[in-house]
């Protein structure tokens, strides 16, 4: 299982090593997968992660729960 | 002779117009007097509306019915408790009770004192309506029916403000390093730029 992990990330570095992304790409990755990131976790109203996060969402003042 | 006439059949006429004009202006001031006692509404909130967190602290509201001499009244009592409106640009924590009626209800007091504990949902302006009214019409010391309104604002929790502007401090730091990040890594791609 390790050494298959192992292989696994080898291989990730080295499609990353040659992949070749503008700034301006990257940028739009960071902020789609932050966003998706803030929207599962203070407004989804899915209810598995609503309820695991409902504590936070009312702590914060203004992220609507219900 | 004609025109003393004239000049006495004018003033006759304002001399009546101004009796009835008294008249008037003495049955104006005098009505509210003969009229049945009134009758005022007091409130308070146990702790002060500036030390009750919303969702969190449980406050007695305190109603107290009292004759203009500040005798206490038995009243019937119709209290209505709006909450604060909604907000466009700032939502709460709990939208769905923004500006609906969170109490709708008819209570009686014999001491003219009504007590309620109440847990305010959210932070804003709240309106308190209390219509009082005597428990028996028939009696003779029947006060008339009084309506006031009342309204007060109850602040966000300080550890909720807290919380919020750590979050906006977190994200603000993530996204500070992020472009930190991005931008070494277009520089070391591009040195000669």
């Amino acid at each position: 299982m390790e050494h298959h992990a192992y292989k696994q990330a080898k291989k990730h570095v080295r499609l990353m090593q040659h992949l070749n992304l503008t700034v301006l790409s990257k940028a739009a990755i960071l902020l789609t997968i932050t966003g998706i990131v803030l929207y599962a976790v203070l407004f989804t109203t899915y209810p598995p992660v609503h309820d695991y996060f409902h504590e936070l969402r009312h702590g914060l003042m203004m992220i609507p729960c219900h | 002779m004609k025109s003393f006439k004239l000049t006495a059949r004018r003033a006759s006429f304002s001399h009546v117009l101004t009796t009835t004009l008294c008249i008037a202006v003495w049955i104006a001031i005098s009505a509210p007097l003969s009229a049945a006692p009134t009758a005022s509404i007091q409130y308070n909130l146990d702790p002060a509306a500036e030390q009750i967190g919303p969702d969190v602290d449980v406050a007695g509201l305190n109603l107290s019915v009292r004759s203009k001499s500040g005798e206490a009244l038995p009243a019937r009592l119709h209290i209505r408790l709006d909450a604060p409106p909604k907000n466009r640009l700032v939502s709460t924590d709990f939208p769905i009770v923004e500006g609906t009626h969170l109490i709708d209800a008819q209570a009686a007091t014999n001491t003219g004192e009504y007590r309620l504990r109440y847990l305010f949902p959210i932070r804003g302006e709240y309106t308190l309506t209390v219509t009082a009214s005597p428990l028996t019409d028939a009696s003779p010391d029947a006060w008339t029916p009084v309506t006031e309104t009342f309204q007060f604002t109850l602040n966000e929790n300080p550890g909720e403000v807290r919380n919020l502007l750590l979050l906006l401090a977190g994200l603000f730091v993530f996204g500070f390093v992020a472009g930190i990040i991005l931008g070494r890594g277009a520089r070391s791609a591009n040195p000669a730029t």
